[in-house]
């Protein structure tokens, strides 16, 4: 017997591919280990393996991602493997703050990961805007126009007028996102900075929601954290070439219904120098026109249509990545090249990024990771302003044949009818430029001191500089770049900034087992050092047209600004759990703010979680349909530190003298040579504390159907207080503002994450995630004495916080009303205006829910993601415009004339009636309105337009945001050529749209772009629907 | 336990770090944006071209648009000024001057006075006089407002008001005060050669802003005339009292604005800013052409250009290009024109009025030409023109009412485009006779505008909001 043993357990070699069930490719870098002993390999780059194995060893394949396979070798020497996709697993271990690594079964906190996968899926340059739709709990909101990101609000609003954007990190580090706030009655719209990440590079992001989550990061953790993981090199794996490419297509997603009946003109009339369409109807007739020529009158269906060019988007990425037994290496770089829809707007975007991670010994490692940055773009005026080519370009008028007349002299002159600048001389003559030069950096040392604890120290390093240099032309109307002051003139804005931040964190991480307990301890320091620096030239009275230079000017108004800040802090993450199904973390950070004053700068922010896996504790609930259920509950508090010096100095300061009276004339000092100081209206408080944000959260995790139906949801409640606010005082006092710990905020909110599998098949999978976001953020307090605060916007419209009201209302003159709600109408039949402003609408969303899908049919992959927001107000000064000056088709829904003529005036129809009833003070006081008026009345100035309310729509909406279909090509086909794996696709954005309430334009813009200040639209440029393919193959 | 000892070298480590090189660490904040205490000068300076910028900017137009002097106008949108114009004019449009006039003008210059202190009386005088003149505005636009308790920066911030009559009887003594301080033989320090306001060296501007000192106090007391007795004593009392008044066009209290960038007129500005916002007025522009007034040519721009046409707009017109718009008179002709706040003009108009109604020294007739001479002179009339003008409009005639009318017409035209008073003077005297216009939101002309927004929302000591723009101030008697 012990012979024949021997005879057959001696050893032979077993070889075989290693394939992935989903799409059948070949798996590198599996594990395959004998089980019970030392023998182990790795497969190849063709999913090859070959081992040394006897007769009823047990051969054990794993590889991350993927469910492990047992295999008993028996009589076969090849054993061909499929390992199973395990989503599940996939998502069990994620990096939660400080490279701290958590199995996700034992956070008692809600989390969720977004794939890099999900980011890349429609070649979105902004991976802000690769998130809609895909993480409850967060509200992504596009802001319009070129190059834009996303606001991305993650619970709710806990600050007034500071910033509400979650802290973005990199693989441990902070890295800036600011600067997507556009301005509303100048410049172009504006990037925020996270358009510097190339998504290519990005594995995963992880969102870090509550304050249990956030706390380790103190007094910046209180708008939640999004913890970016970018992609590493993998150990013993042949090096990997990658390329990824897509060209893509894009047009504006919707555009106006217009009128083609009536011409340029006012009551029937024909009138050369008017914007408004409300002139006669176009039948041929000769008019003379702005330039003296004769023409016919004639409409020009596409004027407007046909100003937008098609926008293209090519990206190109190649990388490197691979290791060896201690050391891992990737490098990449992306080239980024975007158009709008809009000519001359252009952004170039080149990534060059690299990390190398090696063991120097078998306890310390080294890693460092750095990528160099060149980000450049061209831009056209936006928002409301007269050099925004689609200020009045959105109604240019319908028998005005824009294409056709001439825009300029010879001499580049403008030469056009409008009081704005023309949409093509200010696209060509206004030109914005910016470049930006940033790297992100870091250094990481990891030392095991002892088998079960390791200590951890980064340093890390994000520096940018960006220029941008701007020319508003000789004979521009708008001073869109330098102001009014450069209106006829000419004007120069050169901005120079420079950003950086240097973070260094140290961690000693230990982790002990006792009988059932496990223990894990985390104990950190960190210090960050904050600088920025603003130099700002203005330059006015050019005499060279288009020449950018200096040189160029007449006269100077140069201004800059430094800011520096610095933290210090110390934290601490304790977890003990009992039997892996009862985890109780407790977490701590004691911040020190240089903001503060002295004594006055240490802050404290603790917070506890619970998870009780129920399915664990008593596994005999485990059944076919349940398969978990994991409760959790937490509470934190975190905070939102001030980050410039004005809070914490004497409330009496200066600054430069300076005067403006709100409509574009100013005066700054110097004047005339004479230097001047005033008092800096904004007083300082020394008693200043950070904002305050306490949360609690309840929730679970469910799974059923062994985890084909699996939920995730969240209740919670934060409150945040102390919130800083320049608290605006009676100006009687000197002041403007004084700037104290004021107002509170609450938001009580629901999120859902449920992911299905409705349909399995051989060769595929059907899977849905439902994603559900609802919160309502609450003003409760504003300062003593102060009623409302301004966030935003014009004298009406605008965006007011309220006490005891919902976050950013929209507040506007209303049409008057009688106590029953009727409109009271003026003895013309006409609406009127209330004196004051009050709220008209609500901005904020009842509810956003994202719907992705993804089927699977043996190499094909079908992505896409539904997009569906339930409520949510916006005033569209577009949809005014194109109502009041008539050139929308619904002003033409009726014949505008009679037939009949009064002294050579066309007699108006009046086919609408305001329904309400005659004012006070009125002939015919509380009688019902029978005053027909005609389509210009109705829709003009003094008609529906009279109030802001008038142009408030509920801007609900259903999308489908993103589609792709891909095909990974049959590995069959790649076996005899250099490539390893390939795919090819079509991918979509913005494919369709649908908006009930809401005509003529894409809803989804915000006049100030990521701003607290959501609700309002004035002028803005198109959204873009983009189409393109996509290829990625491996070498 | 050994991770008691390295979590205790790690605490260990912490503590160090936030002990006393930390605490230096993070001492770093001192701005260095905002200087903690600047020279006196450079107070002075913002504050005197800011008092110069709000007189020109909203203070002009809402008076001059209420006065049918400006015409609301547009081609595209609504304008604020059409608003204006018909009496639409919201509490949140007060705003920005209200603002302005505190948190720049008045603050600074109330600064000013505080840094001066006893040592240099030329500056606290001066800095008192604009103080003075820029309250007298505000009372006259709002009516009661914030005086006593105003400017207190942190230590009250929400400042009670002020009755109208209590604050001009303070603004009047603190004229006086000034006098003396700005007579005052030294001063350490004085207001500097390039002030917006009388420029020079200060020993040669003293006796202007002396001038302007009793002026502005001529100026007060006429308001109070139609209310206050013990006003028509104090102002005859003034006249008789040797005091020197503004006595050529060169006396003019205006201040200063260059052909640059962001120092230009504020009048220029707003029409390259918001072009065919702002245009000629109808009323003003058919007065003017019924009497071929030769002003016409530097108030207005002739339409069409080249015709030597003018061309005013009601409100209620339809949107439109085709009018003239404002002249050099006002703007310069890239923004250099100053800005006229108590002209030479002006004083000759008050003493007109003062002989024929308050028993005041003088020959009316006398002074009324005078008034009509030094307003052409300014507007850069030949002086055959003016002859022309007075020989057939210079003449008062018919009852004491008719001749107001002429005197309050003439100052009316003289006013053009002025801060407030022309507004006053139709409060005060019904002159000349305008009509609510067209399109008017309310059936009267406004008697005062309504309180700021911002005030009433932010300052809970605040007078109650107006019921309408028809509230009186305290001198506008019924």
């Amino acid at each position: 017997m012990l012979s024949v043993t021997q005879i057959y357990a001696q050893n032979r070699t077993i070889s075989g591919t290693v394939t992935a069930s989903d799409d059948g490719l070949p798996i590198p870098g599996v594990s395959v280990k004998v089980q019970g002993s030392k023998t182990g390999t790795i497969s190849n780059s063709d999913g090859k393996y070959s081992i040394q194995a006897k007769q009823g060893d047990v051969l054990v394949f794993s590889f991350v991602g993927y469910s492990s396979a047992n295999h008993t070798v028996s009589g076969a020497n090849t054993i061909n493997v499929k390992l199973l996709v395990d989503s599940k697993q996939l998502s069990e271990v994620l990096v939660t703050s400080y490279g701290i690594e958590r199995s996700k079964k034992s956070l008692g906190y809600g989390t969720t990961t977004v794939s890099g996968q999900s980011i890349t899926a429609t070649q979105n340059t902004n991976f802000t805007n690769s998130l809609d739709g895909k993480i409850p709990g967060v509200q992504v909101s596009g802001s319009g126009g070129a190059f834009t990101g996303s606001s991305i609000l993650i619970r709710g609003n806990v600050t007034f007028t500071g910033n509400n954007q979650p802290l973005i990190v990199v693989d441990g580090l902070p890295i800036d996102n600011g600067g997507g706030n556009t301005p509303l009655q100048s410049g172009p719209s504006l990037s925020n900075r996270g358009i510097d990440i190339n998504p290519e590079d990005i594995e995963s992001t992880t969102v870090l929601k509550g304050a249990a989550a956030t706390v380790l990061y103190g007094s910046r953790g209180a708008s939640g954290v999004i913890v970016i993981t970018t992609k590493k090199g993998t150990k013993n794996k042949k090096a990997e070439i990658e390329y990824s490419g897509s060209y893509g297509f894009g047009s504006p997603d919707r555009l106006p219904d217009y009128q083609n009946t009536y011409g340029q003109g006012n009551n029937g009339v024909y009138n050369k120098a008017l914007a408004t369409s409300w002139g006669p109807v176009i039948a041929g007739q000769n008019e003379v026109n702005f330039f003296g020529q004769n023409e016919p009158l004639k409409a020009y269906p596409d004027n407007i249509k046909d100003f937008f060019q098609t926008a293209h988007t090519a990206q190109n990425n190649i990388s490197i990545n691979g290791g060896g037994d201690k050391t891992t290496f990737r490098a990449s770089y992306g080239n980024d090249y975007d158009t709008y829809v809009i000519p001359d707007n252009t952004l170039r975007r080149n990534n060059l990024t690299a990390n190398v991670r090696t063991e120097v010994t078998p306890k310390f490692r080294v890693g460092t990771s750095f990528s160099y940055i060149n980000n450049e773009s061209s831009r056209t005026q936006q928002g409301n302003q007269l050099s925004n080519p689609l200020f009045r370009g959105w109604f240019i008028p319908r028998s005005y044949d824009l294409q056709g007349l001439p825009y300029q002299d010879a001499a580049g002159n403008q030469t056009w009818f409008g009081t704005t600048d023309n949409p093509y001389w200010t696209i060509q003559h206004n030109r914005f430029h910016d470049e930006t030069n940033r790297v992100l950096g870091n250094i990481n040392l990891t030392y095991d001191i002892l088998k079960w604890l390791t200590a951890d120290l980064k340093v890390g390093e994000d520096y940018y500089g960006t220029n941008n240099n701007a020319i508003d032309d000789i004979g521009n109307k708008g001073g869109g770049n330098a102001g009014g002051s450069s209106v006829g003139v000419g004007g120069l804005a050169f901005n120079e900034n420079t950003y950086r931040n240097t973070d260094v964190y140290f961690t000693l991480n230990g982790t002990r087992t006792y009988g059932d307990f496990n223990f894990s301890l985390n104990l950190g320091g960190e210090y960050l050092d904050n600088y920025q620096n603003y130099n700002q030239q203005l330059a006015y009275g050019l005499s060279i047209p288009g020449f950018v230079n200096l040189s160029n000017a007449s006269t100077y108004v140069p201004t800059n600004s430094t800011y520096h800040y610095r933290i210090a802090g110390a934290f601490a993450d304790f977890v003990v759990d009992y039997k892996k199904w009862l985890t109780l973390n407790l977490k701590a950070r004691n911040d020190w703010n240089s903001t503060l004053a002295v004594g006055k700068q240490s802050i404290f922010y603790p917070a506890a979680a619970l998870s009780f896996v129920l399915t664990d504790a008593v596994p005999s609930l485990k059944t076919n349909t349940v398969s978990e259920i994991k409760l959790r509950a937490n509470y934190g508090k975190v905070g939102k530190g001030p980050t410039d010096f004005i809070y914490n100095t004497s409330n009496t300061t200066f600054a430069a003298a300076g005067i403006s009276d709100g409509f574009g004339p100013t005066i700054t000092f110097p004047f005339n040579g004479v230097p001047g100081f005033g008092l800096n209206t904004i007083a300082g408080n020394p008693n200043l504390t950070p904002e305050f944000t306490k949360e609690v959260e309840l929730g679970g995790e469910f799974g059923f159907f062994k985890n084909r139906l699996t939920i995730d949801g969240s209740y919670y409640h934060r409150t945040s207080t102390n919130i800083i606010l320049q608290v605006p005082v009676s100006n009687a006092s000197g002041l403007g503002f004084f700037t104290q710990n004021a107002g509170s905020i609450k938001t009580n909110g629901i999120e859902l994450g449920v992911t299905g599998t409705p349909l399995k098949w051989n060769n595929g999978f059907w899977q849905i995630g439902v994603n559900f976001t609802h919160f309502v953020s609450t003003v409760t307090a504003l300062a003593p004495g102060v009623s409302t605060i301004f966030l935003g916007g014009f004298t009406t419209p605008n965006i007011q916080l309220v006490a005891g009201d919902q976050f950013g209302q929209i507040y506007g003159t209303a049409y008057q009303r009688n106590g029953s709600g009727q409109l009271l109408l003026d003895q013309n039949g006409l609406p009127m205006a209330t004196a004051a402003v009050q709220k008209i609408g609500n901005p904020n969303p009842k509810y956003d829910l994202g719907i992705t899908n993804t089927v699977n049919y043996k190499g094909f992959n079908l992505f896409f993601v539904f997009d569906i927001k339930k409520g949510g107000d916006l005033y569209s000064r577009n949809y005014a415009d194109v109502e009041r000056n008539g050139v929308a088709a619904e002003t033409a829904e009726f014949p505008r004339f009679t037939g009949a003529s009064v002294n050579n005036v066309p007699v108006q129809t009046t086919p609408y009636l305001f329904p309400g009833v005659y004012a006070p003070g009125t002939p015919k006081a509380g009688q019902a309105n029978t005053t027909q008026v005609s389509a210009q009345t109705y829709y003009g100035n003094a008609g529906k337009y009279i109030a802001a309310e008038g142009y408030i729509y509920d801007t609900s909406w259903f999308r489908l945001r993103e589609a792709n279909l891909s095909y990974n090509l049959p590995k069959g086909w790649m076996d005899h050529s250099p490539f390893g794996r390939a795919s090819i696709g079509v991918y979509g954005r913005n494919l369709w749209l649908y908006t009930p309430h809401y005509k003529h334009f894409d809803p989804e813009q915000n006049a100030l772009g990521i701003n607290n200040a959501q609700g309002l639209e004035f002028n803005s440029q198109p959204a873009v629907r983009e189409i393109g393919v996509n290829l990625r193959f491996t070498l | 336990m050994k991770i008691l000892k390295y979590s205790t070298l790690v605490l260990a480590a912490t503590a160090l770090l936030t002990s006393s090189s930390c605490k230096k660490a993070l001492d770093i904040n001192t701005s260095p944006n905002l200087p903690s205490d600047v020279p006196i000068n450079t107070l002075y300076s913002g504050a005197a071209t800011s008092v110069g910028f709000t007189a020109g900017s909203d203070f002009s137009r809402f008076s001059s648009l209420i006065m049918q002097q400006f015409a609301g106008q547009t081609t595209g949108g609504l304008t604020q000024p059409q608003q204006w114009a018909y009496y639409l004019i919201a509490p949140t449009d007060g705003n920005t001057l209200w603002a302005n006039c505190y948190s720049t003008v008045l603050v600074n210059l109330d600064l000013v006075v505080q840094k001066a202190g006893t040592a240099s009386p030329h500056y606290t005088g001066v800095a008192k006089l604009l103080e003075a003149y820029t309250y007298s505005l505000m009372v006259d636009t709002w009516g009661d407002i914030p005086y006593s308790e105003a400017l207190k920066l942190t230590s009250n911030l929400n400042p009670h008001y002020d009755a109208g009559q209590t604050i001009y009887t303070s603004l009047l003594a603190n004229i006086d005060a000034a006098i003396t301080e700005i007579n005052a033989t030294s001063s350490a320090l004085e207001v500097p050669d390039s002030s917006p306001i009388y420029p020079g060296p200060f020993s040669q501007t003293k006796p202007q802003w002396i001038k302007f000192a009793n002026t502005l106090k001529l100026r007060l007391l006429l308001h109070e005339s139609k209310k206050n007795a013990a006003a028509v004593t104090a102002l005859n009392t003034l006249l008789s009292s040797g005091a020197q008044f503004l006595a050529n066009n060169g006396d003019n209290f205006s201040a200063g604005f260059t052909s640059t960038p962001n120092a230009q007129n504020p009048a220029y500005q707003f029409d390259l800013d918001r072009v065919g916002n702002i245009v000629a007025n109808k009323y003003i522009v058919d007065k003017m052409n019924n009497s071929s007034d030769p002003r016409r040519a530097s108030y207005f721009t002739d339409f069409p250009t080249g015709s030597g046409l003018y061309v005013g707009s009601a409100s209620g017109d339809d949107p439109s290009a085709d009018f003239s718009k404002l002249g050099t008179y006002l703007e310069g002709t890239t923004g250099e024109a100053p800005v006229r706040m108590l002209t030479f003009a002006e004083y000759n108009f008050i003493r007109a009025e003062a002989a024929l109604t308050l028993g005041a020294p003088g020959d009316a007739q006398a002074f009324f030409q005078a008034g009509i001479t030094a307003s052409m002179t300014d507007a850069g009339v030949a002086s055959g023109d003016i002859t022309t003008y007075i020989t057939a409009h210079g003449t008062l005639a018919g009852t004491t009412a008719n001749k107001l009318e002429q005197i309050i017409n003439e100052k009316y035209l003289a006013s053009f485009g002025i801060a407030v008073e022309q507004w006053s003077d139709w409060r005060r005297t019904g002159y000349p006779t305008i009509s609510v216009v067209k399109s008017a939101v309310v059936p009267y002309i406004p008697r005062s505008l309504y309180y700021p927004e911002t005030e009433t929302d932010l300052n809970p000591n605040a007078n109650k909001q107006k019921s309408g723009l028809d509230a009186r101030v305290f001198w506008d008697a019924q």
